[in-house]
């Protein structure tokens, strides 16, 4: 009986070092990075994030700095760059997929320039130029008040709110998903819409679209005096304008 | 006198009867009839109009929406076998596209707090005797234009449309708890509003 | 009961769908708790006007707008009459039905006039047919090249990708095959269609930016 006792005794440590060990192996596997960084730039900054999956968040704040925060999966490893007001911010991965979703708050004047793979992208308050480039992503892009927006997707809605520029130039695009932009109604802009399998509905904007050709997939014109140039574009996937 | 005239009679389709049905109107609009495409639009536009517009809060939004719901129809009235009543079929397409656009903004609807008045729903049981003496609808028209979008969808699809929970539960992408939930805070929150506004007045 | 339980189910109670013993605890709570029996009232009340509510009527001006829409979405005249044909099933107002049986008149008028002549006449070459090919060819085939050779780039690769992500490679492709299927089948029925040869050509370009977004991997 001794004997016994003694034995497992022995035995017990060694077994619970292991679990234990393994335990702290399993939580580190599931854990995720955590990224934060802040870009002081002098001026008008120019912030480029380059993700492959996971979500993009940026927001314009009332403060001077970027702040720019990821939580990444273990894969994942995120990298910066910043050269005067230039910052980039990229993701390395191994093998595994992996995520990183980013959340970062700037300047409101940053021009943006976004790519990822797979994942939403958000954008708020923004009076930089935008770009957005993704393959599987739902991009929001609300109160923006930018000089010039690009976004392209191969599939998911794009949803634009915000307001056009003299002389600005606005593309939207999406492969596989619908295009619902909401427009001041005093808002004047030059459009060109194609919609190659769904309909395009300009709601109201229609009556005052003067110098229109219109066709079942495609519809242009001048709305009030014109100016900006609003190009949207959708293949699988409905055009829809709203006046805010 | 005995006629020898041979009368020979050509049916032209001609504007629908008054008392034709919802079902005979959409068969007639699926093969390509106008008049009778025109004739739903007459006939629904109203109910789909309100719906959006409460849902939505906006004259101009809830336009664009009912525009939208009725290219809908269009394209898609070939697939309405009669399984369900016409209004039925109608009004959950309607739905889905106020879903679509409350997804397509981010309008979360599922959580209901906000800033200010909505932050902090009374939880703690009303003491109150105080009633309501009456509702006015107008009343209840403003009030339910001041509920948090959650609380509204969910009061408009259970009260006013009359959805069951489990229907709402599958169309929010929530739990059928939560549906009831939302419901009852919904209601809780209009008597809240509706009691102020009948202080407020002196009624 | 106490009154915060009781409130807590007054709406299932108002809705008849509580349990018959909660729905016995809650009458015994009201018959005693006159606050309690306030906010039954006031939600009963609530309730029975959401059923009343107005209907509300849109801008007169919705109406032309959903018919320009209608319009737009209208399949081509020869579809719908070609699938009236088929079913001998029209629908034709006296005003539509005189303007079909003119225009027979006409048609046959035309074809009467032109197997009277000789030969067909030649094409006067300031008029352009429907051979004509307006996206260039050079075009086409400059982006079919890279497309090529990026696929075969990417099919090397695939195989070492994590599944996600060769899942989202494949569908995004399938859905910009889809498109070039559909621009390819309008401009076979219409090859002057300006507007589907925009759209094919930009969907050639946004093919080359998938695989290229993709061959990084």
């Amino acid at each position: 009986m001794v004997w016994r006792r003694k034995t497992t005794k022995y035995l017990m440590r060694p077994v619970i070092s292991t679990l234990l060990f393994l335990a702290v192996l399993a939580i580190s596997a599931n854990s995720s990075a955590r990224f934060e960084r802040t870009y002081s730039p002098r001026g008008p900054a120019h912030l480029s994030i380059s993700n492959v999956n996971g979500s993009i968040h940026v927001v314009g704040w009332d403060r001077r700095t970027i702040l720019a925060r990821a939580d990444a999966s273990p894969s994942i490893t995120i990298e910066d760059q910043a050269l005067g007001d230039d910052i980039t911010i990229w993701t390395r991965r191994n093998l595994s997929l992996g995520h990183a979703n980013f959340e970062v708050s700037v300047p409101p004047e940053t021009s943006l320039a976004i790519k990822n793979v797979i994942g939403k992208i958000e954008l708020q308050n923004i009076t930089g130029h935008v770009s957005v480039n993704s393959f599987d992503s739902d991009v929001h892009l609300v109160g923006i008040d930018s000089p010039s927006v690009d976004v392209r997707v191969t599939s998911g809605d794009i949803f634009f709110d915000g307001l056009l520029h003299e002389g600005g130039s606005y593309n939207l695009q999406s492969m596989r998903g619908d295009l619902d932009v909401s427009l001041p109604s005093a808002s004047p802009f030059n459009l060109n819409a194609r919609a190659l399998s769904e309909n395009i509905n300009l709601g109201s904007f229609l009556s005052n679209l003067t110098g229109s050709s219109r066709g079942p997939k495609g519809v242009s014109g001048t709305y009030l005096r014109g100016g900006p140039r609003l190009t949207l574009t959708a293949y699988a996937g409905r055009i829809l304008l709203h006046k805010k | 006198m005995a006629s020898n005239t041979l009368t020979l009679t050509m049916t032209v389709a001609s504007e629908p009867a008054q008392s034709a049905s919802d079902l005979e109107l959409a068969r007639a609009a699926a093969a390509g009839s106008s008049a009778a495409f025109e004739k739903l639009y007459e006939q629904h536009h109203r109910r789909v109009y309100s719906l959006c517009l409460r849902m939505l809060g906006n004259t101009s939004q809830a336009e664009d929406l009912t525009q939208e719901v009725f290219l809908q129809v269009y394209k898609k009235i070939g697939s309405f076998r009669g399984e369900s009543a016409f209004t039925t079929w109608l009004h959950r397409l309607t739905v889905n596209q106020v879903l679509m656009h409350f997804r397509r903004r981010g309008v979360k609807l599922e959580h209901t707090s906000e800033e200010g008045d909505f932050a902090n729903v009374v939880e703690t049981p009303l003491q109150s005797t105080r009633r309501i003496s009456m509702v006015d609808r107008l009343a209840l028209e403003k009030a339910i234009s001041q509920l948090p979008p959650g609380y509204r969808t969910a009061f408009l699809l259970h009260d006013v449309e009359g959805y069951e929970h489990e229907e709402i539960a599958k169309m929010l992408g929530v739990t059928i708890g939560t549906s009831k939930s939302q419901l009852h805070k919904a209601r809780m929150r209009l008597r809240e509003l509706l009691t102020k506004k009948i202080a407020a007045t002196g009624e | 009961m106490l009154c915060n339980e009781c409130q807590e189910l007054i709406s299932e109670y108002i809705d008849g769908a509580v349990e018959l013993g909660e729905q016995v605890k809650v009458e015994r709570h009201l018959a005693d708790c006159e606050p309690c029996r306030a906010v039954r009232d006031d939600l009963l009340q609530i309730v029975h006007f959401s059923h009343q509510l107005p209907e509300h009527a849109p801008a007169t001006a919705l109406w032309p707008r959903i018919r320009e829409g209608v319009a737009e979405l209208q399949p081509r005249f020869w579809s719908r009459w070609w699938g009236g044909l088929r079913t001998l099933n029209f629908n034709l107002s006296v005003p539509q039905l005189v303007a079909g049986a003119a225009a027979l008149v006409i048609v046959i008028s035309i074809g009467i006039i032109v197997t009277q002549r000789d030969s067909p006449a030649s094409v006067d070459s300031g008029v352009q047919q429907t051979n004509l090919v307006p996206l260039s060819n050079v075009d086409v085939q400059q982006l079919e090249k890279q497309i090529s050779k990026l696929s075969q780039s990417v099919e090397e690769r695939k195989t070492s990708w994590d599944p996600e992500l060769r899942t989202a490679f494949e569908r995004n492709l399938y859905y910009i095959d889809q498109s070039l299927a559909e621009c390819r089948h309008q401009l076979k029925d219409n090859p002057a269609d300006d507007v589907s040869q925009e759209l094919m050509l930009n969907a050639y370009r946004e093919k080359v930016r998938l695989l290229e977004g993709f061959e990084k991997f």
